[in-house]
């Protein structure tokens, strides 16, 4: 089952030039994951989606084979046909695999350095089970400097609370909305 | 100080708790009144069917959100023409730890229409959420996005409304010094914004209350005609396999808070008789357009909503707003597949995403399913699907208005790209809501408030009709939409409706 939705989401994020593709981004573990994380719906969703991705070449480029024998360029031009396909059902199941295949490829440190972004830190997946819990105390602020040299921008621009219509907490001076 | 528990194994005995009032649900409406039940005096015991994760345990990635902080990993969806998801949490804090935080006082109009179509004492009403929101205010640290927290994203939106010559405005949040993160749909890790799990449910636990996480509840106890508590059990949120047996007896009122689709599948499961139930359910459903700029937007760094315009709430009755999504939805919700999809992505750094919700008209319903959870028939009627695409055309001319040089418009039957002239392809584009990629996360009924029986379920003080100590604190009580962001209106009528019980 995994072998099935590894080919589906691999299919959606191929190798581009540069960019590397979702196969070559560590996605068996995060297929193995998935499935080991995720509601027996949504994984039900998955695979079932990854099914009609496999027998629709006839719907899309017309073949009638399944899509793991169709060549490499085929195979890409189902992808792009079966996303953009009229039948809405059709397009809504390929939206939950792009929804994954996309997350697994965008949230990776290859695709995020090519986009000038530090990598995600671990997810840590824990939650507070003690009996009392302390309320956190956030550290000192510090925006990164693109938003600092933005801001100045903005005070220079006599935008720093640009359009707030009236102050907050005086009765005289509410924003109900209902100015606009 | 009272005390937090939560599923640690399936060897844990049964609970059994006693208090004034439970709580169903710890977002923003069943936070706001426990808290004010708490200040007044009583015991109060919140029941939460999701974890508690404190912002150490926020996750960084989509994937993890959709984990950790998503109900049902987000695959709630309308069961209607178009499938769309209804986004909420599932978690102590509610949506409040993955929204915006977005703070806009409740408009005049609703408690005008609230009298008029429903029979509520409109003015009265009024004059009480607005005194709670003067406090909420500045209890949550309502600021204005600091100019060094905005980034590109909203501040070319005021470019564009600037220049087009509608009034917008910075938006004011529930964030205190915010620093731009852009990590609001994934629980700001930076402690910035003020979910209700950082402030008024810790709050309870000081003042003697209890909270009990991942403890989804099953159904309300009724005596007779009176709710005396609820029973469920607990959760592993991991392995979501059931635990220990709950109960928590309440001696003054049973508050439910569990959100506009919970509460009245809850109540349903319970046993409750109304014609109304699960009835007026309404939502802004919304969605945007992608502008491609010649420089880098970098949309993901700077707050992920901080501009807004509310110009047109009357008239057509839309919203626009900015929203920053992570890379990792953009390759998702970009059109296309394979290689061509990987090439569109490309451009992630120089798009801009801005967005409309539509104020809706359209009513549906909520439902229990056959498996237990909700079931949501919702769908845009023809004159609200006018209002849709208008937005969309909106927020295309803004695009193009702060410079972009295309826009890529995401719906089904127009090309990939549009130039400046072509924005007139989407004023008369399709009125079918399968040509469009929505979400609804502003959501309202499903228990609407009445005066008369026939037509809601719960009274002007939150009160179900027909029962003794049963109450409605979330957005489910709300009959119509606001036109605008409902955090604040559901706090401040959950606050109204506390103090009631609490005098």
């Amino acid at each position: 089952m995994n072998e099935l939705v590894r080919f589906a989401l691999v299919s959606f994020f191929p190798r581009e030039g540069d960019l590397p593709g979702l196969a070559e981004l560590g996605v068996d573990e995060r297929i193995r994951e998935l499935r080991r994380d995720s509601t027996a719906l949504f994984w039900t969703g998955i695979v079932a989606a990854a099914v009609v991705f496999q027998l629709s070449p006839i719907l899309t480029v017309h073949r009638p084979w399944p899509a793991v024998f169709l060549s490499e360029d085929e195979l890409d031009a189902h992808a792009q046909k079966l996303a953009t396909h009229p039948v809405y059902l059709l397009r809504q199941l390929i939206v939950l695999l792009k929804l994954m295949g996309g997350t697994f490829w965008g949230q990776s440190p290859e695709v995020r350095a090519f986009l000038h972004l530090p990598a995600y830190p671990e997810d840590p997946g824990t939650r507070r089970v003690e009996a009392h819990v302390a309320r956190p105390v956030p550290g000192p602020r510090a925006p990164v400097a693109a938003l600092v040299t933005l801001g100045r921008k903005e005070e220079e621009r006599g935008r720093s609370h640009a359009g707030v219509p009236r102050a907050l907490g005086e009765p005289e001076a509410r924003h109900h909305g209902e100015e606009a | 100080m009272g005390k937090h528990v939560t599923f640690e194994g399936f060897s844990q005995p049964v609970l059994e708790v006693d208090a004034d009032f439970v709580v169903v649900g710890s977002g923003a409406g069943g936070a706001a009144a426990a808290v004010i039940l708490a200040r007044g005096g009583h015991r109060v015991v919140i029941v939460e069917a999701g974890p508690w994760r404190a912002p150490e345990d926020y996750p960084s990635t989509t994937y993890g959100a959709m984990r950790d902080l998503f109900a049902d990993w987000g695959s709630l969806v309308t069961q209607s023409r178009a499938l769309w998801p209804v986004v909420q949490a599932s978690c102590v804090g509610g949506t409040t730890v993955i929204n915006s935080a977005i703070v806009v006082r409740t408009p005049a109009d609703c408690f005008e229409r609230w009298e008029r179509e429903y029979g509520i004492d409109g003015a009265a009403l009024r004059e009480r959420v607005w005194a709670h929101q003067d406090r909420l205010e500045r209890e949550l640290s309502a600021e204005v996005v600091p100019p060094d927290a905005r980034g590109l994203l909203n501040t070319l939106a005021m470019d564009a409304a600037d220049a087009l010559g509608f009034d917008s405005h910075y938006m004011v949040r529930y964030a205190k010094d915010c620093e731009g993160a852009g990590q609001c749909l994934q629980g700001c890790r930076k402690m910035r914004k003020q979910s209700t799990n950082l402030n008024y449910v810790p709050e309870v636990i000081e003042r003697g209350g209890d909270v009990l996480s991942s403890a989804p509840v099953a159904r309300v106890l009724f005596e007779g005609t009176r709710a005396v508590g609820v029973t469920g059990r607990f959760r592993d949120p991991a392995t979501r396999r059931d635990g220990a047996r709950y109960t928590v007896r309440a001696r003054r009122g049973v508050l439910m808070g569990a959100s506009a689709t919970q509460t009245p599948v809850l109540l349903a499961r319970s046993g409750l008789k109304s014609r109304a139930l699960g009835s007026l359910f309404r939502a802004h459903p919304g969605t945007g357009i992608f502008g491609v700029y010649a420089d880098p937007v970098d949309q993901n760094v700077g707050a992920t909503q901080g501009w807004a315009s509310m110009a047109f709430r009357v008239e057509p009755g839309l919203k626009l707003e900015t929203l920053a999504i992570p890379p990792e939805m953009v390759a998702g919700r970009l059109p296309g597949g394979g290689r061509e999809l990987v090439r569109r992505f490309r451009e992630y750094r120089n798009i801009a995403m801005w967005v409309t919700a539509v104020r809706a008209e359209s009513a549906g319903t909520i439902k229990p399913g056959l498996l237990g959870g909700a079931v949501v028939r919702y769908q845009l009627d023809e004159a609200d699907m006018r209002k849709f695409r208008k937005g969309l055309a909106m927020v295309a001319r803004m695009h193009f208005a702060a410079g972009a040089r295309e826009i890529i418009p995401g719906i089904y039957g127009l090309p990939y790209k549009l130039g400046p002239d072509q924005v007139g392809l989407i004023d008369e584009g399709p009125l079918d809501p399968r040509c469009y990629i929505a979400i609804l996360s502003h959501l309202f009924g499903g228990c609407p408030m009445s005066a008369d029986p026939r037509q809601g379920v719960v009274d002007a003080g939150g009160k179900v009709h027909g029962t003794e100590g049963l109450y409605v604190v979330d957005a489910s009580a709300i009959p119509t939409t606001l036109g605008v962001n409902p955090q604040h209106t559901i706090m401040a009528l959950a606050s109204v409706w506390a103090e009631n019980l609490v005098s």
